[in-house]
């Protein structure tokens, strides 16, 4: 069992994520690719800890998910606000920068 | 052993992300994300990281996908066929996400990692995970670790003043 | 195929015998709870169903399993089925980890057996991780309702739930600095060598616990969102026959589960009690048989509770939580750790 099949599986489930980011027009849905992005990086992270031995990934993967808390945090509740003022969750609508 | 279950949990990890990017509805994409972090948990057993697990399941499963939940039952939400679903761009997001994949495995192939990941190797701290982890966080990781925790008293007050309702002597007319 | 499987015939038998007791206990609980709550309402419970009521959790599930299953029409199907299965699973993927009897307990046949299934370093994390997952299937169940009572329970009931998972994580924090281990067998053996169970350093802790256990599984004096008089049933309102049954079911394993996670961090799991008095003449009784005895006394204080209390509105149990247990747990944490420091253990 190489640390190739888990750096695949990481590749793999980023780009997922990152399509999913990049396609979806549903806010909520744009959020929950973000997640998947941050797990195919822990997932990384704690392949590589196991490959050299040592803890640090496992810290690094600690603070990765604490800040992935405390964003969907927030971003949840920018888009309850933003979905005040809009009545809508589609990005689309969402263009007041526009110029 | 180990093999089937990395291959098992590996085609389930894949299959539900699949379905989060692919779900019209958003409540069943959050139960298809939950599927994921469920099964990358049982990778992250594999790989000898139980603390990890705990984390990932507690805050992630337990809190974050919960608080998604939370705001999608909050929001009145009308079905929307799939075809509405997609952005305009949307084949040319697919093929840059591609791209992005190809170019990082390029970089992965390129590096000399060819190392086997189940050698047992000794941890760095002291034995067992949750105290090497314990002896990190207190040790030489201290400083992150504090600020972590001041970065999670800013996303609470920023939160609960982002979502507060506008008051009444200031209301905004749309 | 199967060769695969061999090195776990022990864990595997183990689980099976698990499951078939775990499902008998949850059932006769509820024929428990009935008969208790009865006798404190000065009334008799069930009595028609075999002696005493004893048939009638039996009867009870028949009832459940031969009802029609009624979906509603607007509900979304996929949350809908999947709800209760969410809330059913993880109560009892849990009782793999607790410890039954200690490390050398049966001897069947010339080997030993262990009186758990696994010993694993940091069960009492992942007790609380999978106790944690029980919340989604709540909110999927009221969302996929597609109605007011549903989602207004559902969303009361997660919000409560989630709310008191942290003082209850914060109270073990004190067993867990005492004992020095998170793996619920060392927690055992410390208590053992400590002489003292763990209640009585840690009495705070202990009554934090059970009263976030409380609020955790939705019973009572905590149960406003599935109080029939205000919200009809909660989460639960749109649901009838088996998938009911389901929930129904989770919730009484949630409850045998604190209560046996009790027992073990705090009354000393399968340990004898007074055994510098007792060890002569009760030595024979096996450790399964004292554990079960401390998991009773904690589901009868349960049910106590339920036949006792009036049930405290939603923003004063917020309230309570918020104000008082949190800072109360945090306290016992700090003083704890300072006490250990200055006593050096």
């Amino acid at each position: 069992m190489e640390i190739y099949n888990f750096l695949a599986v990481s590749t793999i489930v980023f780009t997922i994520g990152l399509i999913g980011v990049l396609v979806r027009r549903n806010i909520m849905i744009i959020l929950m690719s973000l997640e998947l992005m941050l797990n195919a990086v822990n997932l990384n992270l704690v392949a590589f800890s196991r490959l050299w031995g040592g803890v640090v990934g496992h810290v690094f993967v600690i603070f990765v998910i604490t800040v992935a808390a405390a964003e969907a945090a927030v971003g949840l509740a920018i888009v309850i606000a933003v979905y005040r003022h809009r009545e809508s969750i589609n990005i689309d609508d969402m263009n007041l920068l526009k110029w | 052993m180990e093999t089937l279950i990395f291959w098992s949990l590996s085609g389930l990890i894949v299959l539900f992300a699949l379905l989060v990017i692919s779900a019209k509805n958003p409540v069943h994409s959050a139960i298809f994300l939950v599927g994921t972090l469920l099964f990358m948990a049982g990778l992250y057993i594999l790989l000898d990281a139980e603390f990890i697990v705990g984390v990932q399941v507690i805050v992630y499963v337990g809190g974050i996908t919960v608080l998604y939940l939370f705001v999608i039952s909050l929001i009145v939400l009308k079905r929307i066929p799939l075809e509405s679903t997609l952005n305009r761009q949307w084949p040319a997001a697919v093929i840059a996400g591609l791209a992005v994949m190809v170019e990082v495995a390029f970089f992965l192939l390129k590096g000399d990692l060819f190392f086997q990941v189940f050698e047992k190797k000794k941890m760095i701290y002291g034995t067992g995970e949750t105290a090497a982890i314990g002896r990190a966080l207190y040790g030489p990781y201290v400083f992150p670790f504090e600020i972590a925790t001041v970065l999670l008293l800013l996303a609470i007050i920023g939160a609960v003043l982002m979502s507060r309702k506008p008051e009444r002597d200031q209301t905004p007319e749309s | 195929m199967l060769e695969l499987f061999k090195p776990y015939t022990e864990e595997l038998v183990k689980i099976v015998i698990l499951l078939a007791l775990i499902s008998l206990a949850i059932a006769y609980l509820t024929w428990l709870e009935r008969k208790v709550i009865g006798h404190i309402q000065s009334r008799l419970g069930p009595m028609r169903v075999g002696w005493h009521g004893l048939l009638q959790p039996i009867a009870d599930g028949i009832k459940f399993i031969i009802k029609e299953d009624i979906i509603p029409a607007k509900a979304d199907r996929f949350g809908f089925i999947l709800a209760p299965l969410l809330a059913f699973i993880p109560a009892f993927i849990v009782f793999a980890l607790i410890p039954f009897d200690g490390p050398q307990a049966f001897t069947v046949g010339g080997k030993t057996y262990s009186g758990y299934v696994a010993d694993v370093d940091i069960a009492l994390l992942f007790v609380m991780a999978i106790t944690s997952i029980c919340v989604l299937g709540l909110i999927v169940g009221g969302w996929a309702s597609n109605s007011k009572y549903p989602l207004l329970g559902a969303l009361r009931s997660v919000a409560q739930l989630v709310s008191y998972e942290i003082p209850m994580g914060l109270s073990v924090m004190g067993v867990v600095l005492m004992a020095g281990s998170l793996s619920l067998v060392r927690i055992v053996q410390a208590q053992e060598r400590l002489g003292w169970w763990f209640f009585l350093p840690q009495l705070v802790g202990f009554v934090i616990y059970f009263i976030c256990g409380v609020a955790e599984t939705n019973r009572n004096p905590f149960d406003l969102p599935e109080a029939e008089a205000e919200l009809v049933g909660g989460y639960h309102t749109e649901y009838s026959g088996f998938r009911f049954a389901l929930f129904f079911l989770a919730e009484y394993a949630n409850m045998i589960t604190i209560s046996a996670v009790a027992a073990t961090l705090f009354l000393g799991g399968w340990l004898m009690p007074f055994p510098s008095l007792l060890a002569p003449y009760l030595s024979w009784v096996p450790g399964i048989v004292w554990f079960s005895l401390k998991v009773f006394a904690f589901l009868f204080l349960y049910l106590w509770f339920r036949g006792t209390f009036p049930r405290y509105r939603f923003d004063q149990l917020m309230g309570i939580m918020w104000k008082i247990l949190l800072p109360v747990a945090i306290a016992n944490i700090l003083v704890t750790a300072g006490v250990m420091l200055y006593l050096n253990r």
